[in-house]
């Protein structure tokens, strides 16, 4: 236990509070005896990390195992991380108040480039060297995973080891490896030989590490029940996973890529766990949640069960993720409540030919259609996600974003005569090329070719369209670290000592400070960034055996190139390399 | 029907905010499967009733919150239902069922016993000054408070307190008063610390260690 009476006097001097004391419903109770000790640490604030779904499978999975106490720990807001540096208190965990570096383990999840250096927060706040080599026998084994270490080495100096792909597959085996001698140096090396794992002070510069990922949805571990926050998270509400990976192979998409094959849960299992965590939660709204939810086979069957089951309990059922298409407008309709009069959809690009680039596979008719029903069935606010700087993308391009948003604009009239004024906005990111996709070998457009992007959008949309965008300059050092390798642990060291931290706020990101850290290490943001690998180059990921195979790639960047498209999982198998390895996909579900 | 739910907020319980209480105790009701009667309207809520919001750090033995039920059932089942589903720190002391004739909560509380907790130099020095400053009607003892519309206003706590006692105990000062609860001049223990760590010289470099609610009487 910490030191309590301490840790009371500085919670007065910080907002909300309830963030720093644990204590929560269903938080696990922790095991007596000489158990291992894992933090399992975000690197960003408790609501972001809370609402993170990855982060309740391992904390429950964990605690679930005889010989292991899991506690959480997130990075504390800047009022409470001056208030520990000022009573020289060490970041503690929510559990027991246990200071991170008596831990035996710490487990960072990295699910964004730009968190890496609140990363070193966290690691300074609990006075653990930042650099695997400064860190002794007795420190903590630091761990990494999340869908950042699919490039691992922009990172393989700091952590001790990287998890490659989905952890739940391997973490107890390796708490049941540590156990057996519990001494660091003898584990690491035991461990490199375990699959999944990546050990930079074992494994060299030509190692192959393959990815893991559960075989079999429906047997694999899901929490009956979630903590349920005092303080309202970004996403405050029950979620079941309906399916891993996403059958429509976007271009750009590494998630697409990465956590291929599709799996998918049968119905019974979701309506199961969506009961018992409605049940131990008392949420009033469940999600289901994966990367493209109307996809998922059973999709139709399980929104109309929960919701025959729930609506008289008053508790609602969410669609995350729409496509622009019918089938998903059916069901939106089908769960409007009086609250949700607002959609959200992603044609990515403003031009037929960009979208068959990039492979999203919707037509502008698909697109218009579906918005006039939207708009005839009352939706008034209308969410539109873009991107610029794909490749092969021409200023024509880039208008018909404009047109298309004109376009939009313009047939609310008709088709809600008598609606109320339309509200339209769309969000436009910046492209950023990212390993282990098809256009992982293009280089990423410079900031002022972004900004001068931006700004044809700006002088091109009417006004009474709301326009947000993307930070160039932010989303180029994502750029250099997405395709980086190890030089830029340094940099990450350097620019944290410039007092970088929560990059991906923007309030908080300094570009400047960025420019210096690369530059202090004799770098440029633009060399990692705006680099061109060719197609048979090696590629600093390639220590990394996703399980889609080069060849694959190379065939959709060519066919990019001649803006053809490739149909989906579900309807033809386009060999990219998962079924030679674990035999055919399968995809058929049960209800 | 409506239950009077009897509850105490204490430990990790003291740094959730009155707006996250609510929301804890719907979660509750949710888990304890209890039949919740809701509001009509657009955005349907379950019907029910806080006594005054307690600050933030402020721990209290006797709260309370109404809460309207489909169906009758005996108390003792809702108790039983609620009490194993509460969170750390918000702990059920009883269920009760309401008349039909009872005041709503907002009118049913006159006083607050409170407790407070200070560390100071001199704690039994500091006890016979505030006891005797106290009791002096001559001397000042108001402060400024935020009102609702955001305004500063000047209030004499004096005429909002009773039962004053200031003491020392285990090397610290202890100050126990009762504070007005009534709706229309309802004293905020912060309010009343304020005012004597502004008017009581040996209060002035006081540090507060504890403010706890005791009972609310009618």
């Amino acid at each position: 236990m910490g030191d309590t009476y301490r840790i009371k006097d500085i919670l007065k001097n910080v907002m909300k509070p309830s963030r720093y004391t644990g204590g929560e419903f269903n938080e696990e109770t922790m095991k007596e005896g000489d158990v291992i000790n894992y933090a399992l640490a975000f690197p960003d604030t408790y609501e972001v990390g809370m609402s993170h779904l990855g982060m309740k499978i391992l904390y429950h999975l964990l605690n679930g195992m005889p010989n292991v106490n899991c506690e959480r720990a997130f990075a504390p807001q800047d009022d409470m991380a001056e208030e520990l540096r000022k009573h020289n208190m060490p970041l503690f965990s929510l559990e027991t108040y246990k200071s991170l570096k008596d831990f035996d383990f710490i487990g960072f999840s990295l699910q964004y480039e730009m968190c890496m250096t609140t990363v070193l927060h966290m690691l300074s706040l609990s006075n653990i060297p930042f650099y695997r080599e400064d860190r002794g026998i007795d420190d903590p084994i630091l761990m990494a995973g999340g869908s950042v270490t699919v490039n691992p080495l922009p990172y393989n100096k700091i952590f001790d080891m990287f998890i490659i792909g989905e952890a739940e597959e391997v973490l107890p085996e390796l708490m049941d490896l540590y156990d057996s001698n519990r001494n660091k140096e003898a584990f690491l090396k035991t461990a490199a030989q375990v699959e999944g794992v990546y050990i930079p002070s074992v494994h060299g510069e030509e190692a192959r590490v393959r990815r893991l990922y559960v075989k079999d949805m429906d047997k694999a571990f899901f929490p009956d029940k979630f903590i349920v926050p005092f303080t309202e998270a970004i996403f405050d509400r029950a979620a079941v996973e309906v399916m891993r990976g996403c059958p429509r192979g976007c271009r750009f998409c590494q998630a697409g890529m990465i956590y291929r094959p599709v799996r998918q849960k049968n119905v019974s299992t979701l309506y199961d766990q969506a009961e018992k965590l409605i049940a131990s939660t008392g949420y009033n709204e469940i999600s289901l949640s994966s990367l493209s939810t109307t996809d998922y086979m059973g999709c139709e069957k399980l929104v109309n069960d929960l919701y025959d089951r729930f609506a008289s309990e008053k508790t609602t059922v969410n669609l995350p993720s729409l496509r622009i298409d019918a089938f998903s407008m059916k069901l939106a309709k089908k769960l409007q409540t009086t609250r949700t009069i607002a959609l959200t959809f992603a044609p990515e690009a403003g031009s037929q030919r960009m979208r068959d680039v990039i492979n999203k596979n919707i037509t502008e008719d698909e697109i218009m259609a579906t918005l006039s029903e939207a708009f005839a069935s009352g939706y008034n606010k209308i969410k539109l996600y873009f991107m610029i700087g794909l490749p092969y993308e021409t200023d024509e391009d880039v208008l018909d974003i404009s047109r298309l948003l004109k376009k939009i604009y313009y047939s609310y009239k008709t088709a809600a005569p008598n609606g109320k004024p339309l509200a339209l906005s769309a969000s436009v990111a910046c492209f950023v090329p990212k390993p282990h996709t098809p256009f992982e070998f293009f280089p990423q457009d410079s900031a002022e070719e972004f900004k001068r992007k931006i700004r044809l959008l700006l002088d091109s949309v009417p006004k009474k369209i709301k326009l947000s965008y993307h930070e160039p300059d932010l989303s180029i050092i994502e750029g250099a670290f997405a395709r980086g390798d190890e030089r830029l642990n340094d940099v990450i060291v350097s620019a944290y000592n410039k007092g970088c931290i929560f990059d991906s706020w923007t309030d908080h990101f300094d570009a400047g400070k960025w420019g210096e850290a690369f530059a202090d290490c004799g770098l440029s943001v633009s060399e990692f960034a705006e680099r061109r690998f060719g197609y048979d180059e090696r590629l600093p990921w390639d220590i990394i055996d996703i399980g889609v195979s080069r060849a694959f790639l190379v065939k959709e960047a060519e066919k990019a190139g001649r803006a053809e498209t490739t149909p989906n999982c579900f309807e033809k198998c386009s060999a990219c390399g998962i079924s030679e390895k674990d035999g055919k996909c399968r995809f058929e579900i049960q209800d | 029907m409506r239950y009077r739910i009897n509850y105490r907020k204490i430990a990790s319980a003291i740094y959730i905010s009155h707006l996250d209480i609510q929301r804890a105790f719907q979660r509750a009701f949710h888990r304890a499967k209890l039949p919740l009667e809701y509001t009509m309207g657009y955005n349907p809520h379950e019907k029910m009733s806080y006594s005054p919001p307690l600050p933030l750090f402020v721990s209290s033995d006797d709260e309370y919150l109404d809460l309207d039920l489909a169906g009758d059932e005996p108390a003792k089942e809702i108790y039983d239902r609620l009490s194993p589903q509460m969170p750390k720190g918000l702990i059920l002391n009883g269920v009760t069922k309401l008349l039909p004739t009872e005041k709503p909560l907002s009118k049913t509380f006159k006083w607050a016993d409170y407790e407070f907790t200070l560390e100071v130099d001199d704690p039994a020095g500091a006890a016979l000054e505030t006891k005797g400053y106290y009791e002096d009607p001559e001397k000042p003892l108001a402060t400024t408070k935020r009102t609702k519309t955001n305004k500063e206003a000047l209030v004499d706590i004096r005429p909002l307190t009773c039962e004053f006692d200031a003491r020392e105990s285990d090397g610290r000062l202890i100050i126990s008063s009762f504070l007005n609860m009534s709706n229309e001049s309802l004293l905020n223990p912060l309010t009343f610390l304020k005012a004597l760590q502004e008017n009581i010289p040996a209060l002035k470099e006081s540090e507060t260690v504890k403010i706890h609610k005791i009972k609310a009487y009618r």
